[in-house]
């Protein structure tokens, strides 16, 4: 009879297309927006040919511009295109944001900019280089007395000897990649979905919520046992969408997860049990209409995932530096943490902590539903 | 009893919604439960089902004290709800057989119960739908087979006739008939007094949470010193004439306009003769004449000096 | 004018809610802006915290090299012990840890292949600058060593120092410095599409949800007022609850800037605001056109605005999304609200060749929620006649 009860609860969720599709289709969209919007950022293509102009007083080109023209970002797009200008027409192009600056050569290059960005700061510390390697070369040539043409000339070798004096000692192959943790909000996101599946079970089980409520409440059903069968079986495809897109984010996207799966699903399983209890406790404990409550599922929803840093990573740092017991507290930033862990951890210690944590916030949840529901008589239906 | 309630008290804040409500229903009789909207009717069945809190008062089914738990009275309990309490995701049959098997466990029985609530109330063309295809009377007909299916000894329809068409309402009343020749026990409420009158074999009227009366429906109606009501169609009539008529034995009150002749008397015999009699020895034309017995209405209106519908 | 009556009715049932959405979204800006606001001025002149464990110890070229990078760096103590420092890493209490290996200053003199360790918080904004810093010094020590082998350490450290420190001459072009002192604006503008998007979104749904109740739709349907008539009222009535939106954040927006001045570059910041309040409208009134159900219309009001947000650079600065991205986001008006935001923060000279871009934008933006507008009429046309 359970399984029975069980399986028509299934039928009955499945029934409500739309909900499904934007419950298995919304984490997929925000994973798709996100994923176009930092494929770029961390293969560090993003950086464009910064648009230069450069003033010499014989209007023709020197060592140095042809040095600036030589710097490549990859192997046939250079960082800097030189224009040669007059002063008149380099400062209109530099008023007319044509430019990000320009340069006038005398005997010593001299950087014109409106205001400090992106851009100019590579264009100065281009320049501070150069002017330090001009600077040892001259060193160079005068203790060891070879000619300055010489030195010129290896000028440019100098400059391609470049070499990376720091070894990265992060997590041995680990790609410490910041952007996973969006990703991983959205999971995390995914997880308190559920609160609408847990607010839709207690709203369908309580008499003075539902027609549907009343009638059930009026069966010979040990209501606690309707209730479980029918959690479970929301539970079941709220679970379902969680693996979908964890799927989805790991074959399709090719976002790394790590490589413990029995504990990746193990937090999807808490991350699903703590939505729904919560769902289930903002339904019993807050006593407004539909509207208001709806409008406080929302806002724990986003601004649990604000806080585990949906919208701006620093956000979760903020709080775990400056507020911790917040993020211990919120449901959204344990599974984003747990995940984090699981991917670049590789001891237990802080995943369970976590996954702790998370047990605690589901049970408490789970708890203040229980005593609210155990009521079965109402005072007003 | 099947059904007794004693000195039932509920308030909502303020509001004494039920005021030491008493009801006592017998097996295998419909039973009604009259009054008009906002009297309490609602509430007293959501008292009794153990859904509502109440202050006061001992509620006792089949003999036992009804709690929320107490799950082996609620197996015997049908209820027809006034709002459509079904699954819009849910087919038809899936809705029947769904609430079916909160009762029966048997997994062959539920679909052999849930066949014949189909048959019952005539939904076979429609097991496949969702309940949002279908037509007010076929939706109330679908409310009907949920509450029912399990064949419950005791049947409790809240005003399960609002919002339908006639031609529906008059099959959902057979329907009713027969769940009470198959032994049925029928608690029924309504504020339309001819469902009652039509249906019930017993009738509490109740208003402002209280019962003002209980009887068959001829013992109401001898509750009352009004007889039957006498309608004449009559010509040219005068003010004496009526005040005349007035004097005539057993009338208790004349009401004269458009040419009709309005006279209701009070319980005696002959009624009529007086005062066709007198509209003879007047020389007054009339034509057609009507007589009516007291409606529960009536009833109503002379316990508590109000229409039973504002 | 009933219609538009009846929206103020609706609005006012739906009000608690739209109060809470109001609370927190305004919390969210702020904290969203307030911690831009760090990052988005003073470029250069910002210190990193770092967490250095010298195993070296005395070597005059680390101690030089050390000396060196205090000007770009405070140095916190943490210890030597790898939990403590991974921890001080992840709570943010410092940016970058940097191991000096032993006898490393001894190593690299003699040529050998040595390295210095770094483990950084992944997304730090200035880590590639110090990472820059430590290049710089090392490999100009190289080119000495490798030219002048025989050279001394006093000498070395002397030569290097004064090399590194040349810095080249900037100066900076304009009466007044606008860019950075629009830094808050922009940034908070460019926020302000995701915070107006969704409020849209949720308000507009929760009321237009109860408009479009198929019951209530029926019976207006029924009334001889003009389908077009009554979509004109309502997007009326949801156009003064979006003004009501926009003058909150803008004056929001002022209290929250230490700058009180208003000049032209403020002012075209409102007007875009406003300009892009009304796209956003559009869009959530054809959603509100097009889904059925609460629940669904809440899901699409969190996931529609951050994913739009996401990729026209509402969160990350424009110029750091690819070209494809760029291209997908201009067909929504987050993008051309946000690239009007940017170009107006560096508008300086309000003459028409700069102007007219951003007029361009705006224009865009209204172009595109005339389109919506439409196509949400029509879809509404569409929809009444559907079966439910």
């Amino acid at each position: 009879m359970a399984f029975q009860l069980y399986k028509t609860r299934i039928k009955c969720l499945c029934r409500n297309y739309e909900i499904i599709f934007w419950s298995f289709g919304f984490p997929l969209f925000l994973a798709i927006f996100f994923y176009m919007g930092f494929n770029n950022l961390a293969k560090g293509e993003s950086i464009d040919t910064i648009p230069v102009a450069a003033v010499t007083e014989d209007g023709g080109e020197n060592e140095f511009i042809r040095t600036m023209e030589a710097v490549q970002i990859t192997k046939d797009k250079r960082l800097f295109k030189v224009e040669l200008k007059t002063l008149d027409d380099a400062r209109a192009m530099l008023q007319n944001d044509k430019i990000a600056g320009y340069i006038v050569y005398s005997d010593k290059p001299v950087l014109h900019i409106k205001n400090m960005g992106i851009e100019q700061s590579i264009v100065k510390s281009f320049v501070d280089s150069y002017l330090s390697r001009k600077g040892t070369i001259n060193n160079i040539s005068n203790s060891i007395d070879i000619n300055q043409e010489e030195a010129n000339k290896d000028f440019t070798d100098v400059l391609a000897g470049y070499k990376d004096y720091l070894v990265d000692g992060r997590a041995g192959d680990k790609n410490p990649d910041y952007t996973l943790i969006y990703f991983y909000t959205i999971i995390a996101l995914t997880c308190m979905f559920g609160t609408n599946w847990g607010f839709r079970e207690m709203v369908d089980i309580q008499a003075n919520q539902s027609a549907v409520g009343a009638r059930i409440n009026i069966s010979p059903v040990h209501k606690m046992k309707l209730l479980s069968c029918n959690l479970l079986a929301a539970f079941t495809l709220h679970y379902l969408s969680i693996l979908f897109l964890l799927a989805f984010l790991n074959k399709v996207l090719r976002i790394e997860l790590g490589q413990r799966t029995g504990m990746i699903l193990l937090t999807c399983m808490l991350g699903s049990f703590c939505g729904i209890a919560l769902g289930a406790m903002v339904c019993v404990a807050v006593k407004t209409n539909v509207k208001v409550r709806g409008a406080i599922l929302n806002v724990i929803v986003m601004g649990g995932g604000f806080l585990s840093g949906m919208m701006i990573v620093d956000v979760k740092y903020m709080i775990a530096a400056k507020a911790p017991f917040v993020g211990y507290l919120n449901p959204s930033s344990l599974i984003t943490d747990a995940f984090y862990c699981l991917y670049y951890y590789d001891g237990y210690n802080r995943l369970f902590e976590n996954l702790f944590m998370l047990c605690i916030l589901t049970v408490v949840f789970g708890a203040v539903a229980y005593f609210e529901i155990r009521r079965r008589e109402y005072a007003s239906i | 009893m099947i059904v007794e309630v004693k000195n039932l008290v509920k308030r909502y804040d303020k509001l004494l919604a039920l005021d030491h409500l008493n009801l006592a229903v017998k097996k295998g009789e419909i039973f009604g439960l009259l009054g008009p909207n906002g009297s309490g009717k609602t509430t007293a069945i959501n008292c009794i089902l153990s859904l509502l809190k109440y202050d006061k008062g001992s509620i006792e089914i089949f003999g036992k004290p009804m709690r929320p738990d107490a799950y082996d009275i609620k197996k015997n309990i049908g209820i027809i709800m006034q709002n459509v309490a079904v699954f819009e995701e849910l087919t038809v049959y899936e809705n029947i057989s769904y609430f079916c098997s909160l009762y029966v466990k048997d997994k062959k029985e539920v679909k052999q119960l849930t066949e014949e609530a189909i048959v019952f109330v005539s939904l076979q063309d429609f097991t496949k739908f969702l309940p949002k295809k279908l037509s007010g009377g076929l939706l109330r007909r679908l409310n009907i087979a949920c509450g029912i299916a399990h064949k419950p000894g005791l049947i409790i329809l809240d005003e399960p006739t609002i919002a339908v068409d006639p031609q529906s309402r008059n099959k959902i009343l057979e329907r009713i008939k027969k769940l009470n020749e198959n032994g049925a026990t029928v608690i029924y409420t309504s504020h339309y007094m001819e469902e009652v009158e039509q249906l019930c074999s017993r009738i509490s009227i109740i208003d402002k949470g209280k019962v003002i009366a209980t009887g068959t429906k001829d013992e109401l109606k001898n509750m009352i010193s009004l007889g039957e009501k006498i309608t004449v169609e009559a010509y040219n009539l005068k003010e004496e004439q009526l005040d005349e008529m007035m004097r005539i034995s057993n009338i208790a009150q004349v009401d004269y306009s458009d040419n009709l002749l309005e006279i209701k008397s009070k319980k005696g015999k002959n009624n009529l003769i007086h005062i066709l009699d007198y509209l003879q020895s007047h020389d007054i034309n009339f034509g057609k004449i009507f007589t009516e017995m007291p409606t529960l209405n009536d009833v109503f209106l002379e316990i508590t000096g109000k229409e039973l519908r504002d | 004018m009933q219609v538009f009556k009846l929206y103020f009715k609706l609005l006012k049932s739906a009000a608690p809610a739209l109060i809470i959405y109001l609370v927190v979204f305004s919390i969210l800006i702020f904290v969203l802006s307030s911690n831009q606001r760090k990052s988005a001025t003073g470029f250069e002149e910002v210190k990193i915290d770092m967490a250095l464990v010298n195993y070296d110890g005395e070597h005059l070229l680390v101690q030089d090299f050390l000396e060196y990078l205090k000007s770009y760096c405070n140095f916190k103590d943490y210890g030597e012990d790898e939990n403590d420092l991974a921890d001080a890493l992840f709570f943010r209490e410092v940016e970058y840890i940097l191991t000096i290996p032993y006898d490393f200053g001894e190593d690299f003199i003699a040529g050998k292949d040595v390295r210095l360790e770094k483990k950084a918080i992944p997304d730090g904004v200035y880590n590639s600058s110090v990472d820059q810093v430590i290049n710089n010094y090392l490999n100009t020590a190289r080119i000495y060593l490798t030219a002048i082998p025989n050279i001394s350490e006093e000498d070395l450290v002397s030569y290097i120092r004064k090399d590194i420190n040349t810095e080249a001459e900037v100066s900076i072009d304009a009466n007044e410095n606008k860019g950075e002192e629009n830094g808050f604006y922009n940034q908070y503008f460019n926020m302000a599409s995701y915070i107006m998007l969704s409020c849209c979104l949720l308000g507009v749904g929760l009321i237009m949800l109860t408009f479009h109740n198929v019951h209530i739709l029926r019976r207006n349907l029924v009334t001889p007022m003009t389908h077009k008539n009554m979509n004109f009222q309502l997007i009326g009535g949801n156009l003064i609850f979006v003004l009501t939106y926009d003058i909150f954040f803008i004056l929001l927006g002022f209290l929250m800037n230490e700058n009180k001045s208003l000049n032209g570059n403020v002012l075209l910041f409102w007007l875009n605001l406003i300009i892009f309040s009304v796209s956003a409208l559009s869009i959530s009134y054809l959603v509100a056109v097009l889904v059925k159900s609460r629940q669904a219309n809440e899901a699409v009001s969190i996931v529609l605005p951050l994913g739009l947000s996401f990729i026209s650079g509402a969160f990350i600065p424009q110029f750091l999304l690819g070209d494809s991205v760029l291209k997908l986001a201009s067909f929504t008006p987050l993008y051309w609200f946000v690239k009007g935001n940017d170009t107006i923060a560096g508008l300086v000279n309000f003459n028409w060749d700069n102007l007219k871009y951003i007029y361009f934008y705006m224009l865009i933006q209204l172009g595109f929620a005339a389109a919506v507008f439409s196509l949400s009429l029509v879809a509404g046309k569409n929809r009444r006649r559907d079966n439910y």
